[in-house]
């Protein structure tokens, strides 16, 4: 189970927000994607799951691209948005329904999975409820049970912990922990630079559209010739080094 | 100054957004439409008129003064605040007595063209049924148009003092509105002007008094806002989408036998989902359906009926169109793995089954009310193909514009 990117120009326009980025995420792996505000991590993201379409190179899952078949390649994807997407006229339970169903899962097993979650998250007592109406942080909730019900092969998640209390952030993390060791392929962006640092194997830097470096955190600190330097003093370094470059 | 500026580009912004609607509304099926329904009410209105004898019948008065009473309460104080506004204009509190001048100025206006053109409707029947003078007519215009000042002034008032508005709906207060009509029509115009003028000036002076005595109730004349425009939405939105409409869902859990059987298919389980919670949808549904049936109800003969019935089925159909697009900007339904011509089979069989069920409805009004004549059968018949007319090339064609 891969997702790979390779040579993906892209962006919304005809004019190209990315340039050229490569990088793989493989089974077992969390990734991270770290980069400032407009730098292109959820262009990124719009491309793996499909809502943009690459203006050169391609992305792929276990080697399937999307044109190929759809179907198969959106049936190992799943993805939690930055800002909760619900729908205003369905309950939560009905969410959960939905997921099930566009996702032909086996009804029994993953609510039973749900049913789990939903405790882990205490969203156990509100199954009836309309969640448009939640809290951001209860929302977030619902978006995490929604993705990791499904057991996906390939998870895409962009910056999840905003909102999120300290408990919920947690489990989160246990969860990702626990779906990484089962082997999927997770790839997360995020500005929480310290949970970053203690938990992705693997860091891409994204900034202005263009890979700045990648590499587990031993990589990146031979790069940046610092031995010691901690996660957020590479990207502030690399961040400002990108200003003098300007 | 500031506050006329203010007033002026709220009232552009307005004014310009009424311009937008009206458009929508004053659609082609709908004013041929209103032009039927008018020119059937006009005739039927100039026989009764004719047909009125020389020496007026006892209950012409009392008929009239329930009718100009009843006129006073349409229309409301337009004053255009918005929610924000509580914040950004909580430092020129001082200053809302001179926005409230402005707001009452333009009501006003609005009142007394309303006033007006209900007037001259009803001028037939005065002139001819009672046989008044055109003079006479004039002055109960000028009371029928004070009267409704001040009512609007009273709900100026209740911007500072929320009793006003109690007095508005209190049993003195509409009792004094029906002794000046009554005054007017039965006694003497003269002394009826005299009394409405009097109510003006007593309003007036308590409008000053509270705008010195208490402070401005930001939240009641926002929420009474809120409400006015909610009801002009809601009138709007049997025409076309109103973005301020949507997001009201209501959970309705007594249909949710309806929507068995929906598990199907992903989309047919949104689109009943949605179609049954959201008011703008479900009501819209429902608003146009029961004003086809009561037309169809009061219709004089079968090629009327028919009209009608094909005329709201196609309202219906087109208005529903909408529902198809609710899920466009939800990403999830982008990234599902399901086939996307599931899309549009789950929307067709909904919109189907919605419109079958007004057929019904309708046709069994407009069947059964003249007893099973033969050429009403058609009603039926021509109906039923102009469904399948909607939910086929229509509504493909509608998709194909519109993704």
């Amino acid at each position: 189970m891969t997702l790979k990117i390779n040579g993906l120009v892209g962006g919304y326009s005809r004019i190209p927000v990315l340039k050229d980025i490569s990088f793989e995420v493989n089974s077992g792996q969390l990734v991270g994607l770290i980069g400032l505000n407009g730098a292109g991590k959820s262009t990124t993201i719009n491309h793996i799951i499909g809502l943009l379409e690459p203006q050169k190179g391609n992305i792929t899952i276990d080697d399937i691209k999307l044109k190929d078949d759809p179907k198969a390649y959106k049936g190992k994807l799943a993805y939690m948005p930055e800002m909760p997407v619900l729908y205003q006229e369905l309950t939560l339970k009905e969410h959960l329904e939905l997921t099930i169903m566009a996702y032909n899962l086996d009804r029994a097993d993953t609510w039973k999975r749900a049913n789990e979650l939903l405790k882990t998250f205490r969203l156990d007592n509100k199954l009836d409820w309309f969640p448009a109406n939640f809290s951001k942080g209860m929302r977030q909730k619902v978006m995490i049970v929604c993705a990791f019900m499904t057991k996906a092969q390939v998870y895409v998640i962009d910056e999840p912990f905003l909102g999120l209390d300290p408990l919920a952030t947690r489990d989160l993390l246990n969860l990702v922990d626990t779906e990484k060791k089962r082997g999927a392929a997770i790839l997360m962006s995020t500005h929480v630079l310290s949970t970053a640092q203690e938990y992705c194997d693997y860091f891409v830097l994204l900034h202005q559209g263009k890979i700045r470096a990648q590499g587990d955190l031993e990589e990146l600190r031979s790069i940046f010739n610092d031995k010691q330097a901690s996660l957020t003093d590479i990207y502030l370094g690399m961040t400002q080094d990108g200003h003098a470059n300007e | 100054m500031l506050m006329n500026e203010i007033w002026n580009r709220r009232l552009k912004k307005y004014q310009s957004m009424l311009l937008r609607y009206s458009k929508y509304i004053l659609n082609d099926h709908f004013v041929l439409a209103l032009l039927f329904f008018a020119g059937g009410i006009g005739l039927a209105y100039s026989n009764f008129v004719k047909n009125l004898p020389q020496k007026a019948f006892w209950w012409e008065q009392p008929i009239l003064i329930i009718i100009l009473f009843l006129l006073l309460y349409v229309g409301k104080l337009a004053s255009l605040l918005e929610e924000a506004d509580k914040i950004f204009l909580l430092p020129k509190d001082y200053q809302m007595k001179d926005y409230l001048k402005l707001v009452l100025k333009h009501s006003t206006l609005v009142s007394c063209a309303t006033q007006l053109i209900c007037m001259l409707v009803l001028a037939p029947f005065i002139l001819r049924g009672l046989h008044w003078s055109f003079g006479m007519w004039g002055i109960l215009l000028v009371v029928q148009c004070l009267l409704k000042l001040s009512c609007l002034i009273l709900v100026a008032t209740s911007a500072y003092d929320t009793k006003a508005k109690q007095v508005l709906q209190q049993f003195c207060f509409r009792l004094t509105l029906l002794i000046v009509l009554a005054v007017g029509l039965y006694l003497n115009l003269i002394l009826s002007l005299l009394l409405s003028l009097i109510l003006v000036v007593v309003t007036n002076y308590f409008f000053n008094k509270a705008s010195q005595q208490h402070v401005f109730k930001w939240n009641d004349v926002v929420v009474y806002e809120k409400g006015r425009l909610m009801t002009l939405y809601r009138f709007i939105n049997m025409f076309t989408d109103v973005p301020q409409i949507v997001g009201q869902t209501k959970r309705r859990k007594i249909f949710d036998f309806l929507l068995r059987g929906t598990s199907g298919n992903i989309y047919l389980f949104l689109y009943s989902r949605s179609f049954i919670r959201q008011s703008s949808f479900s009501g819209l549904f429902l608003r146009l359906l029961f004003l086809a049936s009561i037309i169809i109800f009061f219709s004089p003969n079968y090629l009327f009926s028919l009209l009608i019935a094909c005329l709201f089925l196609y309202l219906i159909g087109i208005q529903l169109f909408g529902l198809y697009l609710t899920f466009e900007d939800n990403v999830f339904t982008h990234i599902y793995p399901v086939d996307e011509s599931q899309q549009s089979f789950a929307f067709r069989k909904l919109l189907r089954k919605i419109l079958l069920l007004a057929w019904i409805i309708l046709n069994v009004i407009a069947v059964a009310k003249p007893l099973f004549k033969v050429e009403y059968l058609l009603i039926p018949v021509i109906s039923l193909g102009e469904i399948y007319l909607i939910t086929g090339i229509f509504l493909r064609n509608y998709i194909k514009k519109n993704t």
